[in-house]
């Protein structure tokens, strides 16, 4: 793999006419030979096709490369005519690595006139990749400033677009200072940042540039490029640079890539068109996607590296030994690989291209620097903000926006963490959200927004859920349940970690957190209570809500939080009423559940004998005693209408019971004749008495009565085997009831 | 052949979009038919204006037929160029017959006898309207044929209509030689402009379709006002005002398409009042503020302002007068008498 | 002035009735089409102005009047102004939940020319709520068409045990609890 990569690159820069002409073919054919027949068969036609083109871009080069002196452009014909070559060429399917020398060198040397430099910058288009020596004797052309401010300025541009596709920066990085010498260039300074902003390591930062940068910020004003740099220098040296930035600015820089995006697309989608695995010869690799900025955003990192260490394996041996050379992060492939180069490892320019890559992934979560995670947030935020189709009517790529949200939330997920800059995102769009428009994503992305203090977020986050929620579809109010239970969920996990790491010296953040998840909690309870009335006690809406409870009830011993809420009763009664299995059954383990974490609460409080600040009120256990009151009295002794102790319960007079005229109406809701269960009551009958047609459900009693739960059981209610072995203690039928409730 | 009047021609050609460089050139008439027979359209243009080229200097062609095309081509493509009224007036009424070899020659006569150094060139189109093209040079300097001005004017009218060159210093002479060719007496900018040559003369020539008062109002046509399938559990509560609405709007732009202005400008030199107690901005001196309207297509988004609910109707007449007053650049100064907010034209 | 009062007149059995108040009559009847295309197992008639009062002499042909929905386009000043002015014409009543306001064009925040605070507010004082939303956009016109559809059917009462002023209450941005 890596050795036909190499053939690509000639291993010395063009020199001679007739060399030029050698090596060029070698690279044309280079990806040839080498590769599945498959893969020739492609390249050939596609060599033919363009045969004639090549041969006349040799020609141009090499003209480029000979022309000395001035030559106006009305004499043009041969210019004119090597000039549409490159043009054509470059459009069609982008310059070979060993054209930008020669060409770069052209435009910036002032040898023609500036329109003939213009349309050269502008077709300097890689196939695969720009070599680092190419730039270098550009930037030394440029310091000869032989051209005129305007072809300065393109070519800035041209850089800060094409960064990405530069083989490696070393040498670039090299010429930091010079840069930075032409900050005071009015004119180039914003691009000038730009670059540097791109540039920039640790190393870089010095306290003289500071001084230069803030005197520049003095005379010039509060100019948002000089306040990214700055900022970006804080960032790596906080001691250093002590003024204060503007938190979070929209743009830092403008769009430079102008000139050159359609033709970059057009070349990426020609080349990739050809064949999926052509893709990797022309660009490298078939490394995941980059996302640095929009137009590239289905670029892939430029295999850069991997040629260099290749081509100059003999030449630099000594040199890549050397302990301070950073390992190329596009030839990270294995997590061996990662362990044994973590301590000579730099992110790529391309922020964007972390996300999807699982070992940058690991290593961000490792190295925790917080300049990784400004670029991101810059990156990510201007991405969003651009691209969020619902707030930009006229993004028409639904798609796209919706893979890369959905690439954001799997990095959340691996670094179990949300992202600033997402988490800002919502905040901001939300509440103009229609709740249609990539719904899945967002609501995911909701999930991991990191815990804060509820009423700050209400207005930004819960308010316009909630609003959504009440008018939208039942099927977006399953979503927005789902969404809420994993938000809790992620919560909940978050802080178990931290609080294992923290041993419950800070309370503050313990309170903080039981007080944000109360909220949570009482805010699902109360829109399922409206949503479960709206939807006419929907059996599937009440699926999602009993299966956030399933969180609930168990976040005092699963995840450590001396915290239990008692669903309401608005959801606690069309549980039990309901008119399906799935659901009671559900609803039985939850009160298991709730059961054995309270019996736990209890204990702890009673053996450890210390003050714990959070002890569960007695409404709790109270509110509890009650449910199951109304639950075995319902499910069991048939006696709820009658023990039902819950204002908003079922209790009722015998007279207005004898109204409705139902008869054995007290046993309409145990486990025999509940809506439920008469399923398995009609079965069960038939099963013992198959000749009885008459259904007589009075027969299941005293043994039989012992068999049909056996029956239920069986029938996979292991929620209700739970809840009935727990809650009810069997020792005599007079005695069922009150014996098994917990005493508070 | 000049190496200049080939690289004008070649320029030109290459201008043209391939697919009409040839029904360009068969216009010109310069070349014959078997000569254009020769030429190979199916190739980039850069090779076809080389080819054009090469049989032009086997016909010898010289800028004056370089200009021809020239002028066919900013016929063709005249809405590139941005186009300016001029009315001229005469002192009495003596009416004259035209005569267009007598205009040319007064023309030239004028021109030439201020600058040496000029290139005209006429052309006469079917609608009476004549075209003249003027590259202009210094006493020194040959006529620069890349900034010429165009002129379009119909005998019979006193409207002219000018593309200027970005030689500013040029507009007095032509304005100068046209009265003297044309028997006026004298000429002035009517302050309207547009990119749509044929717009303005709509505009001036009274020629696109407008509603006056006196007109009998048609008997409301259903068609723009009720929307074709109307379901009746749809209401119009304000139907009656929709159909005001229509009406105002019928009155005031027609019913027929409007003719393409692309923006409107109105310069505001009028005092600021205020509570004369407040005592701020109280001086003398005006307030002034520069407005610009500018849209593709400004009248017809005018005319669907009110219908579109973004304004009420009937629109301001400052904006409604356009066509009439047959301008868009507007002075609104502090008119002396008891109506401050009407406008006073300079 | 006819005040618009909305238990003047006795409602239709099993039907609903909609009134969409706003300039831009474009969207409005696009609006207007996607509710009627909405699935609802009750009658539905709306009602399209350009502002209130609605004109006299139609009174005596109009129903009972359920929800009304003022449009709001950020775009244009013009549209809040005129929303502004037509509420002088709803009977306080009808603030017991049954108006809600409509704000659309979050798609062009850019060509925004007003702000999102005085909508805001403007849902505040006259406790109704507000939706934002992008008419222009097809998808999103049949959701927020589903959404008034919901509202109207609790405006109209064919949901058990939820009214429109309970509901209101809940659409609100709430701070008390």
């Amino acid at each position: 793999m890596q050795r036909r990569r190499s053939s690509k690159t000639p291993k010395q820069p063009l020199h001679v006419h007739h060399k030029s002409q050698t090596d060029l073919s070698a690279w044309r054919k280079g990806g040839k030979i080498d590769s599945e027949k498959s893969l020739q068969n492609n390249q050939s036609a596609n060599d033919q096709k363009y045969e004639s083109q090549e041969g006349s871009l040799e020609l141009a080069l090499s003209y480029f490369e000979k022309v000395q002196d001035s030559v106006a452009l009305k004499k043009k014909s041969v210019v004119q005519r090597h000039l549409d070559v490159v043009e054509s060429t470059a459009l069609k399917q982008g310059l070979p690595p060993e054209g930008f020398e020669i060409l770069l060198k052209v435009a910036l040397s002032g040898r023609f006139a500036d329109t003939v430099n213009t349309r050269l910058l502008k077709s300097l288009i890689p196939t695969s990749v720009i070599p680092e020596n190419s730039v270098v004797t550009a930037v030394s052309w440029l310091c000869v400033g032989k051209c005129s401010g305007n072809i300065q300025v393109l070519f800035l541009k041209w850089l800060i677009t094409m960064f990405d596709f530069i083989d490696h920066k070393e040498q670039l990085n090299a010429l930091y200072g010079f840069f930075f010498f032409f900050l005071q260039d009015e004119k180039m300074c914003p691009y000038v940042c730009h670059v540097l902003y791109l540039l920039t390591r640790r190393e870089n930062v010095k306290p003289f540039r500071i001084r230069i940068l803030l005197d520049l910020q003095a005379k010039m004003g509060m100019q948002s490029h000089l306040q990214a740099l700055l900022s970006l220098y804080k960032v790596f040296c906080p001691d250093q640079v002590t003024i204060t930035l503007p938190g979070k600015m929209k743009t830092y820089f403008k769009n430079s890539e102008g000139p050159w995006k359609a033709a970059i697309t057009a070349v990426r989608q020609r080349n990739q068109g050809i064949s999926p695995l052509a893709q990797a010869v022309f660009l490298g690799t078939s490394r995941p996607q980059s996302r640095k900025r929009k137009w590239n955003a289905q670029l892939v990192i430029p295999a850069s590296s991997a040629n260099r260490l290749e081509a100059g394996r003999e030449k630099n041996r000594l040199y890549l030994c050397g302990t301070n050379e950073s390992f190329p992060v596009e030839q990270l492939q294995t997590f061996p690989q990662l362990l044994q180069n973590i301590h000579r490892l730099e992110f790529p320019a391309q922020m964007g291209s972390v996300l999807t890559n699982p070992l940058l992934l690991h290593y961000m979560n490792f190295v925790k620097d917080e300049s990784i995670y400004l670029r991101l947030h810059y990156w990510m935020g201007q991405r969003l903000q651009e691209e969020c189709t619902w707030c930009v009517v006229d993004n028409p790529c639904e798609e796209e926006f919706k893979s890369f949200l959905e690439n954001v939330y799997k990095a959340e997920c691996f670094l179990q963490e949300g992202f600033s800059a997402c988490e800002e995102f919502l905040y901001k769009t939300l509440p103009l959200w229609d709740g249609v428009s990539c719904r899945s994503e967002v609501l995911k992305l909701v999930s991991w927004i990191p815990l804060s203090s509820f009423s700050d977020i209400k207005p930004y986050l819960f308010d316009p859920l909630a609003q959504l929620f009440f008018t939208s579809s039942i099927y977006f109010k399953c979503s927005v349940l789902e969404c809420l239970k994993e938000l809790l969920q992620n919560w909940l996990n978050c802080n178990a970690i931290q609080m294992d790491l923290e041993i419950s010296s800070a309370n503050t953040t313990l309170c903080g957190l039981v007080d944000a998840v109360a909220e949570l909690v009482h805010f699902v309870g109360r829109i399922s209570t409206v949503a479960l009335r709206l939807e006419n006690n929907s059996t599937l809406l009440l699926y999602f809500i009993l299966d956030f409870y399933d969180t609930v009830c168990d976040m005092y011993l699963k995840y450590n939080l001396p915290l239990l809420i008692m669903p309401p009763a608005g959801v606690f009664y069309p549980a039990l009423l309901s008119m399906d299995s799935v659901n009671l059954n559900q609803l039985c383990y939850i009160m298991y559940r709730y059961r054995t974490n309270l019996v736990a609460a209890k204990e702890n409080e009673q053996s450890k004998k210390k003050i714990l600040q959070f002890k569960f009120s007695n409404q709790t256990y109270q509110e509890y005693n009650q449910y199951l009151t109304a639950m075995v009295g319902c499910l069991w002794t048939s006696t709820a209408f009658q023990k039902d102790i819950h204002p908003q319960g079922l209790r009722m007079d015998d007279e207005l019971l004898s109204k409705t005229a139902v008869k054995e109406i007290k046993n309409s809701f145990n486990i025999v004749y509940h809506p439920a269960m008469m399923g398995y009551s009609v079965q069960f009958l038939q099963e013992i008495c198959p000749d009885d047609t008459t259904f007589n459900f009075k027969l299941i009693k005293g043994k039989k009565w012992d068999w049909y739960l056996e029956y239920l059981y069986n029938q996979g209610l292991k929620g209700l085997k739970v809840f009935i072995e727990s809650s009810i203690s069997r020792v005599s039928q007079a005695a069922r009831s009150k014996s098994g409730n917990v005493e508070a | 052949m000049d190496e200049t009047v080939a690289e004008y021609i070649r320029r030109t050609v290459l201008k043209i979009p391939r697919d009409e460089i040839k029904v360009m050139l068969q216009k010109w008439g310069f070349l014959s038919e078997a000569q254009l027979q020769t030429l190979n359209f199916h190739q980039i243009k850069d090779n076809i204006s080389q080819e054009v080229v090469q049989l032009c200097e086997e016909n010898s062609a010289d800028i004056k037929q370089a200009a021809v095309l020239d002028i066919i081509y900013n016929h063709i493509y005249q809405n590139k160029r941005m186009w300016s009224v001029y009315q001229m007036k005469k002192t009495g009424e003596e009416l004259e017959y035209f005569d267009i070899t007598d205009f040319k020659k007064k023309f030239k006569r004028r021109l030439r006898s201020a600058l040496q150094n000029v290139t005209i060139t006429f052309k006469e189109y079917e609608d009476n309207a004549i075209w003249i093209r003027v590259a202009w040079g210094t006493p020194y300097k040959k006529p620069n044929q890349y900034k010429p001005s165009y002129v379009v004017y119909h005998s019979q009218t006193p409207y002219v209509f000018i593309s200027s060159s970005v030689l500013k210093s040029t507009l007095p002479l032509l304005c100068q030689a046209l009265i003297v060719a044309s028997n006026y007496h004298d000429i002035r900018e009517m302050e309207l402009r547009s990119h749509s040559l044929n717009s303005l003369k709509d505009i001036v020539f009274k020629r696109y379709s407008q509603n006056f008062q006196t007109c009998t109002p048609k008997p409301l046509e259903g068609g723009n006002v009720e929307p074709e399938n109307a379901d009746i559990r749809i209401v119009e509560e304000n139907r009656s005002e929709k159909e005001r609405i229509h009406r105002l709007n019928q009155e005031v732009f027609g019913s027929g398409p409007q003719p393409k202005l692309e923006f409107a400008q109105y310069r505001l030199e009028t005092m600021f009042k205020s509570d004369p107690k407040m005592d701020v901005l109280d001086k003398k001196e005006p307030f002034r503020c520069l407005i610009k309207f500018s849209s593709p297509h400004l009248l017809e988004s005018l005319k669907s302002l009110a219908p579109a609910g973004m304004a009420d109707a009937p629109l301001s007449p400052l904006l409604t007068c356009i066509p009439h007053k047959a301008r868009n650049y507007f002075k609104i100064r502090e008119k002396k008498g008891l109506y401050p907010e009407s406008f006073v034209s300079p | 002035m006819a005040v618009l009062r909305p238990f003047s007149m006795l409602p239709q059995l099993n039907s609903g009735v909609l009134l969409l108040v706003g300039s831009d009559e474009a969207l409005q009847r696009q609006l207007a089409e996607a509710i009627l295309q909405e699935k609802r197992d009750f009658n539905i008639s709306i009602h399209l102005a350009t502002s209130l009062p609605l004109p006299s002499e139609r009174d005596h042909l109009r129903p009972s009047i359920d929800l009304v929905v003022f449009m709001i386009d950020i775009k244009s000043k013009y549209s809040l102004k005129n929303v502004e002015t037509s509420l002088a014409y709803v009977d306080a009543s009808f603030f017991l939940g049954k108006v809600c306001f409509l704000v659309t064009g979050v798609g062009r925040v850019n060509a925004c020319s007003i702000e999102m605070n005085a909508v805001c507010k403007l849902g505040e004082t006259y406790c109704s709520p507000v939706l934002f939303c992008e008419l222009e956009l097809e998808g999103v016109r049949a959701a927020t068409a589903q959404r008034l559809v919901q509202m109207l059917r609790i405006c109209t009462g064919h949901i058990p045990g939820v009214s429109a002023l309970s509901f209101v209450s809940l659409m609100r941005k709430s701070d008390d609890n």
